[in-house]
């Protein structure tokens, strides 16, 4: 008995010792390295934080681009299991299940699918469940959890998407943002980066300041809130305010793409700008299936508006004539011979020659016809000095300085680079490539007395509080020519719209000016051009005195069977279309000031909608006179402009559209046409008009012998007619 | 009449109050400048003043009321062994039963009444080795399979480890104890064909050697035999998760996020405790929730983080001296009842202890073994206060009988 205790005893100092042995090998020898597991896991760590990327707006504060963050989800179930143990009410399966229908509930995933994931093996760790949960989504899930008392949610930030209110509107420059890893002690997190378009250009602005904030969590994951932390909160990134009118740019996407399928070209591209300032209203650049193409591809694209380029064509005429007028080499009237000129440079010959043949044209027409032997003959006087330093101070040949991404600068060649008939060439557009901005940037000069602007599509940057950081001015880079030559141009311009090749696009009580141009496309790579392959272009501005928009259609590759490529037929009518729609925005006050010196404004009164007789009838009530448009004459009027409650001149005409296109396939629905009633008895009557949707009220009896409504008149649903019988 | 054992009642006394203290500092949690304190210490404190006044009634009573009564509750104790088994689950097993506010574990009073129960059926005189064999077997396997039941292996681990200390004083030739644990060695070795063919050699010299009838021999034999091809076969057909479940079970670092979680924490916070500790209340694994149980089974990772090295050297010293003088106090008793009982209730303490620091330090599978006398429990506490108290009054009486 006794040695067995000594046994006993010596065992246990042998335990002893060997637990002393080893609490000295883990509190003596390793002490050091587990000391530094529990620094690295209990010292705050950093943790990024992502701030809010900025918004876009138009110029207006109409929101183009905003941006949601998505969060991601992980559930700690050691937490759950730990806590299900304790309060031993639940089952964790039973919590599991109460998770995924919560998550479930608010979000994409499906409940199956999450609650398999929780009761994945091993069920003592931490799994991730899902990772794009909106911030509502968020706050409703994590309420819930309070609700049902469940712990173990573990959030952090996923990404940030960009939400585009409008959808395709402006997605030539909008641009499109990518993510950019980041370190964040371990884990990599994501910030945003724009790829190109506006997001790329203002990304500084855009994305922010990223924060930062220390840390330290607990075993359950759950943020242990100490006083010594620091924190530094992420800056949102700013607002971009730019100078797109929405309005403007849906009109003008709206129209390009009516052209561009009508056309069957291969780009349709559209500048609209204000000439005063040099602020981009509008840009689109289409390229053929434009509509089949998802947004986010059309954003990710290069802006086709800026760096398409293209041979000008006769729209480049006016610059010369400019010249000519500031120079006094020719006076409008003056006659000039515009039979083909043969040229002879070198023992080379070139024969200058016009798609219609004129014997002599006035200086005025050379450019109201778009003649290339006269405006070659007018060229000469001036000489290729001139015109190379004339074109390089409108912006030709380089960047507009606009800061959009993606820009070209055109193909101009230098003076010394010039060959024997390049003078002539370049005089009506060939020779040489632009881009449409250039293009408008140059009109823009010419409408607005000479000053070449600095087109810019960004107004204002703001930050969160809308206070504004930065503004962009107008800013007037070089001075060109003279009042007195640009007022005389202005009116050769004129006359391209009102006699001249652009007579399509002539209003009533509008004054437009403007060129046209149809070019060959230069063959890529080769000295020589393309068959049947056209650049159309319609350059032009209004109103003419003091002008407004200056707006430029370009048709890359328009059809050549249907003589789409001519821009008359092309460009011109897109041209006219988008200038209706622009001045019969409620806000446009273009009319008004057409002719500021007539006193007489009368407000137009609403006829849309009404019958024509009844609005002839208001109309001349009013004194007011009208024209009507359309061939259905016993018809609604569809549209009208200006439109209701505009202000407008009184000795101007009112024009009643009946058959606008697209609006009546919209109201088909609900419009029918009268029957004729006349002649027929009341019980025929009324079963007539069961059928169709007019309300009858009768007055008499017997054979019907008149009634309120016309036969074959638009009706709608809900109208009433009256019918007298006899 | 001997004096009352002050010695060993002091140091019970200074375990305890160690306890309070530990108990205190691992239910509170540091958030900022703030401490967070849960209220397991007050309850602990009640339990130590329940536990002294049943020690108290227990060195009261005459020994012939205890005599009496000790079958009835080792009877009544099975009772609750089956009942619990019924009872809804608390922590994933059927370990607890819930009485009102507290949770009681019906094996930790089973453990003491076996080895009451066992003394008393064993010592009796004049039996054979083959009756003091089946009686011991039989009154250890009703609870131990009880248990096993609930599932809680660790205290079943406990029942081997009291029946082989018993059977180990009793006059049973030391042989048989060759017999009880050969199967298990047996188990282990049949991983090997070598290292099973040099204990099978060790085996059969040491039965050899040991004059036993030949019936037995030959059974032992034929068992060992039995489990050294049937392990192979029954590990091969378990289930990848059932063999993986088992491997864990014996090497928790094979699942650092799951069974080894715990003994991984525990182990990273008594080792940053270094020499001398982070001081009293200043753990940090324990604030940040990273250990678990910290305030019962893994309390000793709570003292060796805050008091370091020095204050593990404390504990184990005076885990040695109150072991040591327990020992050496039941060399004194003469009785053979009482011995057993005491040697029983030595071995049980014993095995506890190094169990759980074993645990705490991560060398020993976690089995749920609280650290007797410091770890926060209730029933854990009154039972092993009524071992020792079992012990002490029979040192105190032992004069009368002697």
């Amino acid at each position: 008995m006794n040695t067995r205790i000594k046994y006993f005893i010596a065992l246990n100092i042998i335990f002893i010792l060997l637990w002393i042995g080893y609490l000295f090998s883990i509190q003596i020898l390793d002490a050091h390295k587990l000391k530094a597991t529990v620094q690295i896991r209990q010292n705050p760590s950093k943790e990024i934080l992502i701030p809010n990327r900025g918004n876009i707006y138009d110029r207006d504060g109409e929101l183009l681009v905003s941006s949601v963050k998505y969060y991601q989800i992980d559930v700690d179930r050691r937490a759950i299991i730990d806590n299900c143990n304790r309060e031993s009410k639940l089952t964790a399966k039973k919590v599991f299940n109460k998770i995924a229908k919560i998550i479930s509930d608010n979000s994409l995933a499906k409940k199956d699918f999450l609650f398999k994931k929780l009761t994945k093996k091993p069920q003592y760790s931490s799994i991730y469940l899902i990772s794009d949960v909106s911030e509502n989504q968020l706050h409703i899930i994590k309420r819930e959890f309070a609700k049902e008392n469940i712990k173990g949610l573990v959030v952090s930030f996923s990404n940030i998407k960009r939400l585009y209110p409008h959808d395709k509107l402006g997605a030539n420059f909008l641009g499109i943002i990518d993510a950019e890893k980041q370190r964040n002690s371990g884990n990599s997190i994501y910030t945003t980066i724009g790829r190109n378009g506006i997001e790329a250009t203002y990304n500084k602005y855009l994305c922010g300041e990223i924060g930062w904030r220390e840390t330290i969590y607990d075993a359950n994951n759950r943020m242990i809130p100490l006083l010594f932390l620091k924190e530094k909160a992420a800056q949102p990134g700013k607002s971009i305010y730019l100078t797109i009118n929405k309005e403007i740019q849906e009109i003008l996407e709206e129209k390009l793409i009516i052209g561009l399928k009508k056309y069957k070209a291969k780009n349709a591209i559209g500048i609209v700008m204000e000439p005063n300032t040099g602020e981009i209203l509008a840009m689109a650049g289409l390229a053929k299936g434009h509509e089949e193409r998802s947004a986010n591809e059309l954003r990710s694209v290069t802006n086709i508006a800026a760096s398409f380029m293209f041979e000008p064509g006769s729209s480049l005429k006016p610059i010369t004539a400019l010249l000519a007028l500031e120079k006094d080499i020719y006076k409008p009237p003056d006659i000039i011979d515009c039979t083909d000129y043969h040229l002879e440079y070198e023992s080379e010959e070139r024969v200058i020659k016009d798609d219609h043949k004129y014997k002599t044209l006035s200086f005025k027409d050379i450019i109201a016809y778009s003649s290339n032997v006269g405006i070659s003959r007018i060229v000469e006087k001036i000489g290729s000095k001139v015109l190379y330093e004339r074109l390089i101070a409108m912006g030709f040949g380089h960047k507009t300085g606009s800061n959009i991404s993606g820009e070209a600068s055109g193909i101009f060649r230098k003076l010394k680079d010039w060959q024997g008939f390049s003078l002539h060439s370049i005089s009506f557009g060939q020779e040489i490539s632009v881009s449409t901005l250039q293009l408008a940037n140059a009109y823009c000069s010419l409408a607005n007395g000479g000053n070449v602007m600095q087109p810019h599509l960004v107004k204002e940057i703001r930050d969160e509080n809308n206070k504004i950081i930065t503004s962009y001015k107008t800013k007037i880079l070089r001075k060109i020519s003279n009042k007195r030559s640009l007022d005389t141009l202005k009116v050769f311009l004129k006359s391209v719209v009102d006699y001249g090749t652009a007579t399509g696009t002539k209003f009533e009580h509008l004054t437009i000016a403007g060129k046209t141009g149809t070019s060959e496309k230069a063959t890529s790579g080769k000295i020589g051009y393309e068959e049947e392959k056209y650049t159309s272009v319609f350059a032009g501005f209004f109103p003419v005195k003091k002008p407004e928009y200056v707006i430029v259609i370009v048709y890359d590759e328009a059809d050549y069977k249907s003589y789409s490529y001519y821009a008359s037929l092309s460009a011109v009518p897109t041209f006219r279309d988008v200038v209706k729609k622009i001045v019969n925005l409620p806000d446009t006050d273009v009319i008004a000031n057409v002719k500021e010196d007539n006193k007489k404004f009368v407000f137009a009164p609403n006829v849309t909608g009404l019958q024509l007789e009844k609005a002839i009838k208001i109309l001349q009530k009013k004194e007011i006179n009208f024209i009507v448009t359309g061939e259905n004459k016993n018809g609604t009027i569809m549209d009208q402009y200006p439109k209701p409650n505009t202000s407008f001149d009184k000795n101007e005409k009112i024009i009643l559209n009946l058959d606008n296109k697209q609006d009546t396939e919209q109201l088909r629905i609900d419009v029918y046409a009268m029957p004729n009633l006349i002649g027929l008895t009341l019980r025929k009557a009324i079963a007539i008009s069961n059928k169709s949707s007019v309300k009858l009220v009768i007055h008499g009896n017997g054979i019907i012998s008149a009634q309120s409504i016309k036969p074959g008149s638009n009706i709608k649903f809900g109208d009433v007619c009256t019918i007298t019988a006899k | 009449m001997k004096k009352f054992e002050w010695m060993i009642f002091g140091l019970l006394i200074l375990l305890m109050f160690i306890g309070i203290i530990s108990i205190y500092t691992a239910s509170s949690s540091r958030i900022g400048d703030d401490f967070l304190f849960a209220n397991y210490y007050i309850k602990q404190f009640i339990w130590i003043i329940i536990s002294m006044l049943i020690l108290l009634i227990l060195l009261k009573i005459p020994n012939v009321v205890v005599e009496i009564s000790i079958f009835p509750i080792y009877f009544f104790t099975i009772l609750l062994l089956i009942l619990v088994l019924f009872l809804p689950e608390i922590k994933g097993s059927h370990r607890w039963m819930s009485l009102g506010p507290i949770n009681f574990q019906p094996s930790e009073l089973a453990k003491l009444f076996t080895i009451l129960v066992l003394s008393k059926f064993i010592s009796k005189p004049f039996l054979s080795d083959g009756q003091i064999l089946f009686r011991s077997f039989i009154i250890t396997l009703i609870p131990v399979i009880l248990i096993l039941l609930e599932p809680d292996l660790g205290t079943a681990l406990i029942f081997f480890v009291i029946l082989f200390s018993i059977l180990l004083v009793s006059d049973l030739p030391k042989f048989y104890l060759i017999l009880i644990v050969s199967p298990i060695i047996s188990i282990i070795f049949s991983f090997s064909y070598w290292m099973f063919i040099i204990y099978a050699l060790i085996l059969i010299y040491l039965l050899y050697r040991s004059n036993l009838d030949k019936v037995i021999i030959g059974f032992v034999v034929a068992i060992n035999t039995f489990i050294f091809f049937i392990t192979p076969i029954f590990w091969n057909n378990l289930k990848d998760y059932q063999q993986n479940r088992i491997l864990t079970f014996i090497n928790p670092m094979r699942d650092p996020f799951g069974a080894g979680y715990q003994i991984i924490q525990s182990k990273i916070a008594i080792g940053s405790g270094g020499i001398f500790g982070k001081g009293f209340l200043m753990g940090t694994q324990k604030n940040m929730n990273f250990l678990p149980e910290h305030h019962t089974d893994f309390i000793f990772s709570v003292i060796g983080e805050e008091f370091g090295f020095f204050g593990c050297l404390f504990i184990l010293l005076i885990y040695f001296l109150f072991l040591y003088k327990i020992a050496k106090s039941i060399i004194k008793i003469k009785q053979k009842e009482y011995r057993f009982v005491s040697v029983g209730i030595l071995a049980y303490i014993t095995f506890q202890i190094f169990i759980n620091i074993g645990m705490n330090l991560g060398i020993v599978p976690t089995t749920g073994i609280p650290l007797p006398f410091i770890s926060y429990g209730g029933s854990n506490l009154l039972i092993n206060v009524m071992a020792i108290g079992f012990i002490l009054k029979y040192l105190k009486e032992r004069s009368i009988f002697a």
